[in-house]
């Protein structure tokens, strides 16, 4: 059989073999066409070394069909192949579709954080807003600084507001049982101007349905010269519109904490109700937040002010019912359970 | 404190103004109302009704038709299944449209046939009692009509006061009437105490006070007393706040003392032993049995009301067993004093008795008004006989002693308190004050103004008001009268210098959001442990997490340690949640470890990897790191996995949480702040005991332990009922160090490669104990390095085909230039020295 005749037949199977990859429509069967054509043992490269045994007369008309056949094949070919790409895609896409609603599982799941962190996180930033600067202080102190610094003096029927945690130490030591004993922290080591807030925990010898032995307050202060009582109410206003809403309203009320003169209690309006009165807020139309007033002249001179050129307020309250408050938590003592499913309930950031 | 309001009105006038009024008034002065409480569980639509008529109902045997009177023009026709229901009685109709306690409405209605318009009502429907023995039957003859609750004494409100610790003054009516007075702008209707049959005398009673911790000793004799039931009202008053009602010398007692705020006793004049009082302080260890019959032994600095023999009284806390008054006695001496309030607290306190008058005693009564008291006393007695033998008794007249003994030693000076008005005006941005408006407002309060100079005004504070001591207090009583929102609102003008901020708060809270991002729940425990827990996590004695701080008084006696690790609050919170079938929780939490480290210094030498505890956290103020005998609170972070990793589902086996995952965890958490020169090294036995000694590590950065990781010890488990074979996992940072390390941070590699790396991979056999980290920082040094970029272990493996003792560790090796992109030749040799290198090294041999 002459070269020309092999070429022809190789040509023809070509068109066959290429009609059956089309037909399968895989870019494998591409890939084998290729190399079962264009390949070192392919049919063409067999064509081009029987070029070799063609006498030289009719070696450049045979090897002007192979050549054409070579290219016509290898056209194809890469023709083929980039109908391949698409016919890939279109498996791809063809693929049996997902039941998106399969759950995952939770090697990827995200943790949450502690309604009272995530609460404390936004009052924070309600108050650097403000000015404040956070300090933190110790959870066991000495009694000067959580009492008779802050006009608290021993014997004093004030300490029965609080029970009080007392350490076996020798120098009778006691679990803070507020945040203010910050601000005697803070007033011994800085100079006014200050602004101050103090969020941490606190404990009290009190344990039933709603109270824990240990909760978390946030205490705040200014002192400055001039600070007013006008200016109390207006930052306790300020922020407690930031946190609640600024169409509540507040309201201080007198009331008597030993390191305050004249002291305050401080509310706001119901927001169930919007002050007409419900369960929430026990018929008062009012839920009471903390307490505040103006620093005792004797608190400055315990800590070595001068309570004739200084002024200054400071106010507290605590974070665990404010927290139960915005996420409407039934039971202060789910708080502390460390209950797994119950925790994750809350988000990661607040807002 | 409750108050009455009927009672407050024998001082107020308070025609038409509402109980909500009052209430509101009171919580705006700061006598804040708690609870309003009715007396009756029902209205005025429960009326007097006599039966004029009562027969036998036609269709039930037990059932009476009955005409009732009920002042109106007709009579009712009520059916009544009550055996007493008969002609001629008081009984108390519930009429048509009444509800009644528990919701119960009366209607019209139609009993058996016979119409029926109201109901009359037993003690138990009218929630007055749980007896229910027929309907009430009215004693006295009032009008037909007339609302039940006037009869019974009913009508009257109470309300639940916070009188706070400063206001001792307001622990009376008197007391509170006189602050709404002043609020009010209402003359004070004092109580009058004169006595109007002057008789008898009290001069053979002798006082001597033999401490200072009585300032006033007042003694008045009556003769002539029987310990009778007391008129209605007096029991009503009693009552309506919240005492009980015992006999006619008792309860005026108790009304004098609720009425003037000043605890009186009584004392039998027969138990008086020479009719001597002596008030001395107790001796050390003196024993004396209170009127409760309990023994109270004694301290010195108690005081002691004596007579010429032994003590008859715990003074300004209770009277004693031998002197009170019987059902015989028939004189009494009474006693009206002033006793030290700080004595009266430390002795109530540690006695543990909290009667009314040391409450009273220990927030301060009223020096000056003893003698008025005791006569007080006299004049209610006196008029309660005249009324009891009005109204048919026969009692025989009290004899009481016209005049008085009256220890009264040091008279308190008169106490003067300037108030600058101008500083008032600006302290409370009040400009439109007056000092006339100021002088009205302290004489309503019964403060005399006794100077006046320009800006000046001084008061004279009565005795009762010892909370007013400074300039200040006085601010408060302008400000609390005039109201607090007469205040303006006003944000105060400052500089913007700010307070230097510790870098810790603020790392705390980005800690507190990674570790939740990693995918724990952040949990809150209370930092108390038992007496076992520290032997529970297996910690031996001299151990630095020990506890060492104890409480005094625990709410809970296994709640007496405060802990050092968080570690046991996190194992109890996943046996707690096992308990409740979850199974696989990832827990943190952040708090505090505390730390005694002056009385017990930490041990160096046999924990050398703990030298950081002890120190005085960043926490504290620069001045409290200096002060002595300061405890340590340490910051921890701390989380708990429990098993599984991952529970089975659709997609994935179960996976088990093992110690690489929590590393991971950890290692990434650092990676967040920059501290990615971490080592994890194994922890030397029992290093940190309740880990698994062949599972746990120590988290190592510039050279430092900032925290441990492992395997609970499956002895620990079993201590808190977990299950040891699928033991938790704990890990345990120290915040500060972790924040030490990350503001040290290494350089930062700026360039970037821009050729492709060669990679390839060498698998040795090694020695099982040769760790990654060895190999690893072998690699690191190998001093042919040129290309050698990254390493990486991808397998290790023992077991088929591996001799004993020893494991195959395959390992990856990339090789990268930032000059050009390396040629096979480049790669092939440096990979052949390194694996001469490392076969060397390790004595392997190459797989």
């Amino acid at each position: 059989m002459s070269l020309l005749e092999k070429s022809e037949i190789v040509k023809k199977e070509f068109e066959g073999d290429r009609a059956k990859a089309v037909a399968e429509a895989k870019p494998e069967a591409v890939e084998s066409l290729r190399l079962a054509y264009l390949g070192r043992k392919g049919k063409v490269t067999a064509l081009m070394e029987d070029l070799r045994n063609v006498s030289k007369e009719d070696r450049p008309a045979a090897g002007k069909a192979v050549n054409a056949i070579r290219q016509a094949i290898e056209g194809s070919i890469d023709e083929l192949k980039s109908q391949a790409r698409s016919w890939e895609l279109t498996a791809i896409l063809n693929r049996e579709p997902l039941d998106v609603t399969l759950p995952v599982g939770e090697g990827q799941q995200m943790g949450s954080i502690h309604p009272v962190s995530l609460m404390r996180q936004q009052l924070i930033k309600v108050f650097r807003s403000l000015g404040f600067t956070v300090v933190d202080g110790p959870e066991i102190d000495f009694d000067f600084f959580n009492f008779s610094a802050l006009n608290i003096p021993d014997h004093h029927p004030a300490r029965d507001m609080q029970d009080t945690f007392y350490v076996d130490t020798p120098e009778k030591m006691l679990l803070r049982t507020q945040t203010s004993n910050i601000q005697i922290h803070t007033m011994l080591n800085e100079r006014p101007p200050l602004r101050i807030i103090a969020p941490g925990r606190v404990f009290r010898c009190d344990s039933d349905m709603t109270h824990t032995p240990m909760f978390h307050q946030i205490e705040g202060f200014v002192v400055d010269e001039n600070i007013t009582f006008a200016h109390l109410k207006g930052t306790v206003d300020t922020f407690l519109k930031a946190i609640f809403g600024s169409t509540l309203k507040t309201r201080l009320r007198p009331s008597f904490f030993p390191f305050v003169e004249p002291g305050a209690e401080f509310d706001v309006e119901c927001g169930v109700c919007k002050g007409k009165g419900c369960r929430t807020c026990k018929d008062t139309g009012w839920i009471e937040i903390g307490g505040c007033g103006m620093i005792h002249p004797n608190v400055f001179e315990a800590v070595g002010y001068d309570s004739s050129r200084y002024s200054g307020f400071a106010f507290g309250f605590g974070i665990d019912r404010i927290a139960m408050n915005r996420f409407a938590l039934p039971d202060l003592r789910q708080l502390f359970e460390g209950d797994y499913e119950f925790l994750g309930h809350f988000p990661l950031h607040s807002n | 404190m409750q108050i009455s309001i009927n009672w407050l009105k024998d001082y107020i006038n308070l025609d038409g103004i509402s109980v909500e009024q009052i209430s509101a008034t009171l919580t705006d002065i700061g006598l804040e109302v708690e609870a309003v409480q009715k007396s009756a569980a029902f209205g005025d639509t429960v009326v007097v009704g006599r039966i004029i008529d009562a027969v036998k109902h036609p269709n039930a045997d037990t059932l009476r038709v009955c005409k009732v009177d009920v002042g109106k023009p007709e009579p009712l026709q009520i059916v009544c299944g009550a055996p007493n229901a008969r002609i001629g009685i008081d009984a108390c109709v519930a009429l048509v449209g009444t509800s009644l306690p528990g919701d119960f409405k009366i209607k019209e209605a139609k009993i058996r046939g016979e119409e029926s318009f109201g109901m009359m009502c037993s003690a138990k429907e009218l929630g007055l009692s749980e007896g229910h023995d027929g309907i009430i039957e009215l004693q006295t003859n009032y009008k037909p009509g007339t609302p039940v609750i006037k009869v019974l004494g009913l009508d009257d409100v109470t309300l639940t006061l916070n009188v706070t610790p400063n206001r001792a003054d307001c622990l009376g009516h008197v007391g509170v009437a006189r602050d709404l007075c002043a609020r009010l702008g209402k003359p004070l209707k004092m109580p009058t105490a004169v006595v109007k049959s002057p008789n008898g005398s009290s001069k053979d009673i002798k006082v001597d006070i033999n401490t200072d911790r009585c300032g006033r000793f007042t003694a008045l004799a009556i003769k002539n007393i029987r310990p009778v039931k007391s008129p209605a009202w007096l029991k009503q008053r009693v009552e309506a706040v919240g005492m009980r009602s015992i006999n006619l010398i008792v309860d005026v007692t108790n009304y004098v003392m609720l009425e003037l705020n000043h605890p009186i006793h009584a004392y039998d004049e027969r138990d008086v032993k020479g009719r001597h009082f002596i008030v001395r302080e107790a001796k050390e260890g003196e024993v004396f049995t209170t009127l409760d019959n309990a023994e109270r032994k004694l301290k010195s600095g108690d005081i002691l009301i004596c007579d010429a023999q032994r003590p008859i009284g715990l003074a300004g806390i209770m009277g004693g067993l031998n002197s009170e008054i019987k059902e015989d006695t028939t004189g009494l001496i009474l006693e009206v004093a002033w006793f030290d309030p700080h004595s009266v607290r430390a002795t109530s306190r540690r006695l543990g008795i909290h009667s009314e008058a040391s409450h009273r005693f220990e927030r301060g009564v009223d020096m000056k008004n003893a003698d008025m008291v005791a006569r007080r006393f006299a004049e209610v007695l006196q008029n309660c006989v005249t009324e009891l033998n009005a109204a048919g008794g026969s009692l025989p007249t009290p004899e009481i002693a016209g005049d008085l003994v009256d220890n009264f030693p040091v008279k308190p000076q008169p106490r003067l308190i300037a108030l600058r008005v101008s500083h008032a005006k600006n302290f409370l941005a009040s400009p439109h004050l007056t000092s006339d408006q100021i002088k009205k407002m302290f004489e309503s309060l019964q403060i005399k103004l006794v100077d006046q100079a320009q800006d000046r005004m001084v008061f004279d504070i009565p005795s009762w008001r010892i909370d007013i001591e400074r300039e200040c207090d006085l601010i408060e009583e302008i400000g609390r009268l005039q109201g607090y929102d007469k205040v303006p609102y006003e944000l105060p003008k400052m500089s913007l210098e700010p307070t230097a901020e510790d870098s810790l708060v603020d790392f705390i809270e980005s800690a507190r959001t990674e570790m939740a991002a990693r995918g724990l729940r952040e949990t809150i425990s209370f930092p108390f442990w038992s007496d076992d827990d520290a032997k529970r996590l297996r910690l031996p004695d001299g151990h630095p997490l020990v506890p060492s701080l104890k409480l005094a008084n625990p709410i809970a006696e296994d709640q007496r340690w405060m802990h050092t690790t968080l570690a046991c609050a996190l194992i109890k919170a996943v046996q707690n949640n096992n308990r409740h079938g979850v199974k696989g929780a990832r827990l943190f939490e952040m708090g505090r470890g505390y730390f005694d480290f002056n009385a017990k210094p930490l041990n160096r030498t046999a924990f050398s990897l703990f030298k950081s505890l002890d120190r005085k956290g960043r926490h504290l103020s620069l001045r409290a790191r200096e002060e002595k005998n300061r405890p340590t609170e340490r910051h921890w972070i701390a989380g708990i996995i429990d098993q599984p990793w991952v529970h089975k589902s659709w997609n994935t086996p179960e996976v088990p949480a093992s110690f690489f995952q929590v590393k991971s965890l950890v290692l990434s958490w650092l990676k967040g702040f920059g501290v990615t020169d971490v080592q994890i090294n194994r922890i030397e036995k029992d290093a940190v005991p309740f880990l698994h000694p062949g599972a746990s590590a120590y988290v190592f950065a510039k050279g430092q332990v900032i925290g441990w990781l492992g395997e609970l010890h499956p002895e620990v488990t079993l201590a808190y009922d977990l299950e040891p074979t699928k033991a938790p996992l704990l890990f345990e940072l120290d915040l500060e160090s972790v924040l030490d390390a990350s503001s040290k941070r290494a350089k930062i590699q700026t360039e970037s490669y821009k050729f492709p790396p060669s990679t390839r991979d060498l698998a040795l056999l090694v020695d099982t104990d040769l760790s990654h980290d060895a190999m690893a920082s072998a690699i690191a040094k190998f001093p042919q390095k040129r290309y050698l970029h990254e390493w990486r272990i991808f397998d290790v493996f023992q077991g088929a085909n591996i001799p004993k003792g020893k494991k195959s560790v395959a390992w990856s090796f990339s090789f990268r230039s930032l000059e050009k992109t390396l040629t096979d030749q480049d790669v092939e040799g440096e990979f052949k020295n390194l694996t001469g290198y490392l076969t060397t090294t390790f004595k392997a041999e190459q797989r």
